[in-house]
């Protein structure tokens, strides 16, 4: 009954209603974008780690705070010997990959005036059906990821920068383990863009074999990659591989495991950061858009306590007439927020598609230069039962202050 | 002033709706100033910072040079720097032009090297265009071209002193490597992890000598302005002088701004400053839908009072005026209020600041070389409590016009 009394005020006295219903729309169509953008970029990080990097990484215990974590010292020997003997069924996929710094070179010929072009950058020495490096395999743009295990993908940009193309050859300078120069003439069988032009710039692919050749480090790799089912279970699976290694006589001081969210820390500390900024204005945005529903329900109310006293003088007792206007604070909110996420999630879902561009912002740290929001129906959610709440908290307080009044004092209100 | 006094009045008149507008007004005042107080603050001294350490204002390199600088292109470099230098110098406003040569090279101590950028600059014309000299916190600025200045970072990593010998292999013009010894003269720490960990300063005649270049040679020309505030007009100062000698397009050369440089930075100020405006536009909006209602409330509950005023003489438009005033009165007592937040925070942040260098990634590609402050400006203060003032009178305007439409015999004997 106090549903249809409800509606039927919020008809009648539809004014009034629809700032009620703007102000929490409103406030729900921010929470949902600024959700989305929020999730969006934190996806947008995971997705740029996980799938490049792993979920867990062995390597050297000491290269991680070395001057040069890149020094060939750092290297694991009999990799693939060391990497069949670590087991966990959480597992899904793992690797060995050897990075290695290097100078890419533009082959000319010795008698030619012409200058070579040169770019420094880190190789990564992969299988040639590696599942990582998802970033540089979907981004391909011509040719093949390292077809029968020869060759080298670059990017687009690189291989512009070198004056190399696709079919041609690179020049790979690098210095073994003995710091002695070694060069390799490799055909270009691929080029990518991988959407962040600072992977574009910095690096190249090579299969595993290749590198080992190219840094005399026949056996070795620079670290082991993993996949789990359940990304959330990283740490506990990392300690387990920690615990294997020791048995196999390399403890933590040797060989160092990590999960993804220790290995990516500083990224994740920015996006922990943005995420205590946007949590703090999304909490002004609630008290504005609160303060505003709560004015508006006030008026309302007040605006019709002589009809609450005529209510109250046929029978309607104090608890039923609060009833009333909570339900019909809480219809009134639950509109409100549905008509919020009506706008917002095509918003959000319009936005996933076409994706946010941040220009050089993101870049600088690695990711792609565009945000790609997303919806998660946690958010939906919570999204919608916030503004419903806000506005039944207005009413609650609206609905207690009226009911301070007796009966006459309504019935000769003003 | 009568109707200012009675406008006054009215705005307290319900002291719980009142109390819900000022609340909101206030707090949009105070995000919004707080808000633009840091994103100043943290733009310019990034931007400085940016300015004073890398970039100067102003920079002249080979047209094609910095779609290429990823590989630092030795072959797209000034051939006769000093020329350049001397027609710049003379441009109203310069205060120091420094050349630069940019290249990697492997720096070591002797067991471990490290890959580092190297600039190599002209000791006195870096002076004024730069800030390191005055960053040296060991050893001493250039006193001969043997010597390396190194960041503190860098000294670290390489259990590096001044006073030690040092040895940097670089790719020469010609692709050979080549190698040059020195010794640290100098350690500077900057707050900048980028730099104080990645930045080696050599000496341009030292570094020319390492790539085999002629001593005319240098990859930019960086130029500092006393003022660097019209940064369109020293651009084209610039260009107009390289011009005259000669020395613009027709040569291969360009001038650009030092934003140019900087695009990371750019990128991430101003998508920060794009987001903002977004979300104060809506809390704006929020806030004049909020007053909007408040006053049609107002008026309504008024209808009598409406009545007996025009009654006794009161024209429509004085009316309508009472209502505007009552909403610029609510504005402004709000925006005062949100002032009063936006002081304290003001204070704290002027007073205590933010130290993110403790919080954030050490290799974050963003100059925080200190403590944050926000920045304001006098002005800022009393226009946030204007432009709230402002928007209330823009949210009263229809119930003012309502109030002024009103028939003084319906408004007389109405019943709200």
């Amino acid at each position: 009954m106090f549903a249809k009394i409800a509606l039927l005020n919020i008809v009648k006295h539809a004014k009034r209603s629809v700032v009620v219903f703007v102000g929490v729309a409103l406030a729900v169509l921010i929470l949902s974008l600024v959700g989305g953008v929020i999730r969006g970029l934190t996806d947008t990080v995971l997705s740029s780690i996980i799938p490049t990097a792993g979920h867990i990484v062995i390597s050297d215990a000491a290269a991680k705070d070395s001057a040069n974590p890149i020094d060939l010292k750092y290297l694991i020997p009999d990799a693939q010997s060391l990497l069949s003997q670590l087991k966990d069924e959480r597992i899904i996929l793992a690797e060995p990959v050897l990075t290695f710094g290097a100078l890419l070179v533009q082959p000319v010929p010795t008698d030619s005036k012409v200058e070579a072009k040169n770019l420094g950058m880190l190789g990564q020495g992969v299988q040639p059906d590696t599942k990582f490096l998802s970033n540089i395999r979907q981004g391909l743009t011509a040719g093949a990821f390292l077809p029968e295990g020869n060759g080298i993908v670059l990017s687009n940009r690189a291989a512009k920068l070198l004056g190399v193309a696709l079919g041609g050859t690179v020049m790979v300078l690098t210095s073994d383990r003995g710091n002695n120069p070694w060069y390799q003439e490799i055909p270009i069988k691929g080029l990518f863009d991988s959407g962040s032009e600072t992977v574009d710039l910095t690096t190249f692919v090579v299969s595993q074999d290749t590198a080992r050749s190219l840094v005399d480090a026949e056996g070795m790799s620079r670290e082991f990659r993993f996949l789990v089912k359940d990304q959330d279970s990283a740490p506990a699976v990392a300690a387990s591989l920690q615990t294997q290694l020791a048995d196999l006589g390399y403890p933590k001081e040797k060989l160092r495991v990590e999960p993804w969210e220790i290995t990516f820390s500083s990224l994740l500390t920015i996006v922990q950061f943005v995420n205590i900024i946007t949590f703090i204005i999304r909490g002004f945005f609630v008290i504005v858009a609160g303060s505003v529903i709560t004015n508006s329900i006030l008026m309302t109310v007040f605006e019709r306590t002589r009809e609450y006293g005529t209510l109250r003088a046929i029978g309607l007792k104090k608890r039923q007439l609060q009833g009333m206007i909570l339900t019909e604070g809480l219809l009134l909110g639950a509109l409100g927020a549905v008509a919020g996420l009506i706008l917002g999630i095509p918003s959000v879902l319009l936005l996933a598609q076409v994706g946010i561009d941040v220009g050089n912002a993101t870049e600088s740290l690695g990711f792609a230069s565009r945000i790609y929001p997303s919806l998660a129906w946690f958010d939906v959610l919570f999204n919608f039962l916030f503004g419903t709440l806000i506005a039944v908290f207005a009413s609650v307080y609206a609905s207690r202050v009226s009911s301070r009044l007796s009966v006459s004092e309504m019935l000769t209100a003003v | 002033m009568e109707l200012l006094t009675i406008a006054m009045r009215n705005v307290f008149r319900n002291p719980r709706r009142a109390a819900l507008n000022l609340i909101a007004i206030g707090i949009v005042v105070m995000i919004i100033l707080t808000m633009k107080g840091w994103v100043a603050g943290f733009g310019t001294s990034a931007y400085q910072t940016t300015i004073d350490l890398d970039t100067a204002h102003v920079q002249v390199l080979q047209k094609d040079y910095q779609d290429e600088a990823r590989r630092l292109p030795l072959d797209l470099r000034i051939k006769d720097w000093t020329r350049l230098r001397d027609v710049v110098q003379a441009v109203p406003g310069v205060v120091g032009v420094g050349a630069r040569l940019d290249f990697a090279a492997a720096l070591s101590n002797g067991q471990s090297a490290l890959n580092v950028s190297v600039r190599g600059v002209d000791p006195e014309g870096q002076s004024r265009s730069n800030t390191i000299k005055t960053q040296i916190t060991s050893g001493t600025y250039f006193t001969n071209d043997n010597q390396v200045l190194l960041g503190s970072g860098l000294a670290k990593k390489l259990s590096l002193k001044v006073g030690d010998q040092v040895f940097l292999t670089a790719l020469d013009q010609y692709g050979v490597r080549n190698l040059v010894d020195g010794s640290v003269g100098g350690i500077f720490t900057t707050g900048y992890g980028l730099f104080d960990d990645g930045v080696v300063f050599l000496t341009l005649k030292k570094s020319q000598d390492a790539l085999a270049l002629g001593p005319g040679d240098a990859t930019r020309v960086v130029v500092k302005f006393a003022d660097g505030n019209d940064l369109d007009k020293d651009v084209k100062l610039v260009r107009q002088a390289l011009e005259a000698q000669g020395l613009g397009t027709a040569a291969g050369l360009t001038a650009s701004s030092w934003k140019v440089f900087a695009k990371s930075l750019v990128d991430n100020l101003e998508s920060r400053i794009r987001i903002m405006t977004f979300l104060m536009g809506v809390l704006v909006l929020l806030v004049a839908v909020g007053i909007l209602n408040s006053m049609s409330m107002a008026v309504q509950e008024r209808f009598q009072e409406i009545g007996t005023l025009r009654a006794i003489g009161m024209n429509r438009r004085k009316l309508s005026r009472m209502f505007l005033i009552e909403g610029f009165s609510l504005g402004l007592a709000g925006g005062l209020a949100g002032l009063v937040g936006a002081g304290l925070l003001a204070w704290l942040g002027l007073t205590f600041g933010i130290d993110a260098r403790s919080f954030l990634p050490r290799d974050l590609p963003i100059p925080l070389v200190s403590v944050m402050h926000p920045l304001y400006s006098p002005l800022d203060f009393p226009l946030a409590a204007l432009a709230a003032a402002l928007v209330a009178v823009l949210g009263s305007i229809l119930p003012a016009r309502r109030a002024g439409r009103m028939v003084v015999r319906d408004a007389l004997g109405s019943h709200v």
